[in-house]
């Protein structure tokens, strides 16, 4: 998963629709003090977190085999 | 085609408020877009946005295609002459409650009476965000907005019992909280020949929320997925398809009269 920190403002509707809690709040902050979600669990590529992102923020790439 | 070769991305970050349900309606249109541009379903030189004022009127400006920003409440007016002028075109319209039910009312009706070939994207968001947080005419009975601060005493419009009285053949409502169902929704629409109404409940944590209850953005989508339902349930919003019939459009009825006049229909 792939998040566009620049474009984040932290309203964490990533972490609310994540099925599997994979993603969370982190303390980290944005160039603007906005603060960023991260991920913390394994992903299972729904892509909902990609597509409710208001600000168009997030990219799930899959990951590499290995 | 990703969706970042669909949006103007130079412009980001956009205009629009942390949480807006606005944003994640950008968000899956971009999607949809990038996928029938990708696979040739859409031709992007032949699809446009037309949009008339307020927060959900700024999002065709982040589309990397060609499109109207008109005058408040008169999207449908302009889309209805470009569609009639040039049945080519794929024409959607982003509009808002206050943009589409207030001021743009007849509009509307009369979009839907005609049967006009638009995909119509409504942001209902139960407030005009934009100008401040006044009442609108979708603000539920008893809610607090700016110029009803002791809880709004009218009943709110139900728009899409309001376009299926006018008539429109392909009528759905989701909300910011189902974005993979909105997105199907939208590939209906744009699939559907005639006046197609997607009614999209949404939040405005700005204007909105935080003078009706709720926290944050998350608090909003929660209620909007608790409080709506794709079966008649007492109590809660019906979402889903609610009317997907076909009529002929209105821009076919128009070149049957010109053809009638003596004209070639051009």
């Amino acid at each position: 998963m792939r998040i566009k920190e620049e474009f984040c403002k932290g309203c964490f509707l990533c972490v609310w629709v994540c099925p599997v809690d994979a993603l969370d709040e982190s303390d980290r902050r944005n160039e603007k003090g906005y603060r960023l979600p991260e991920q913390v669990g394994r992903c299972t590529g729904c892509r909902q977190c990609e597509m409710i992102c208001p600000d168009v923020a997030i990219e799930v790439v899959e990951a590499d085999e290995g | 085609m990703d969706v970042e070769d669909v949006l103007r991305m130079d412009r980001w970050p956009h205009i629009l408020c942390p949480g807006c349900g606005n944003g994640t309606i950008l968000n899956v249109l971009a999607r949809e877009l990038a996928e029938r541009f990708e696979n040739g379903d859409l031709d992007p030189d032949k699809t446009v946005l037309v949009s008339g004022i307020g927060c959900s009127s700024r999002l065709p400006g982040y589309f990397r295609l060609d499109s109207l920003h008109t005058t408040h409440g008169r999207p449908l007016a302009f889309a209805t002459g470009l569609k009639t002028a040039n049945p080519d075109l794929e024409v959607i319209v982003i509009t808002g409650d206050g943009d589409a039910a207030a001021i743009g009312g007849n509009h509307l009706i009369h979009a839907a009476r005609r049967n006009l070939d638009v995909t119509v994207i409504c942001a209902n968001n139960y407030i005009y965000g934009m100008t401040g947080g006044q009442v609108s005419p979708t603000t539920p009975e008893g809610d607090v907005s700016t110029t009803t601060p002791y809880g709004n005493p009218e009943p709110p419009f139900d728009l899409c019992e309001l376009v299926m009285g006018a008539g429109a053949p392909h009528v759905e409502r989701w909300t910011t909280a189902h974005p993979v169902q909105l997105k199907a929704a939208i590939g209906r629409a744009l699939d559907r020949e005639g006046f197609s109404f997607i009614d999209v409940l949404s939040q405005c944590p700005t204007n909105y929320g935080r003078r009706n209850g709720f926290r944050d953005a998350r608090e909003m989508v929660e209620w909007l997925r608790e409080n709506t339902s794709t079966r008649d349930e007492e109590g809660k919003i019906r979402i889903g398809i609610l009317r997907d019939e076909e009529r002929e459009p209105f821009h076919a009825r128009i070149r049957k009269v010109l053809e009638k006049a003596g004209g070639d229909g051009d």
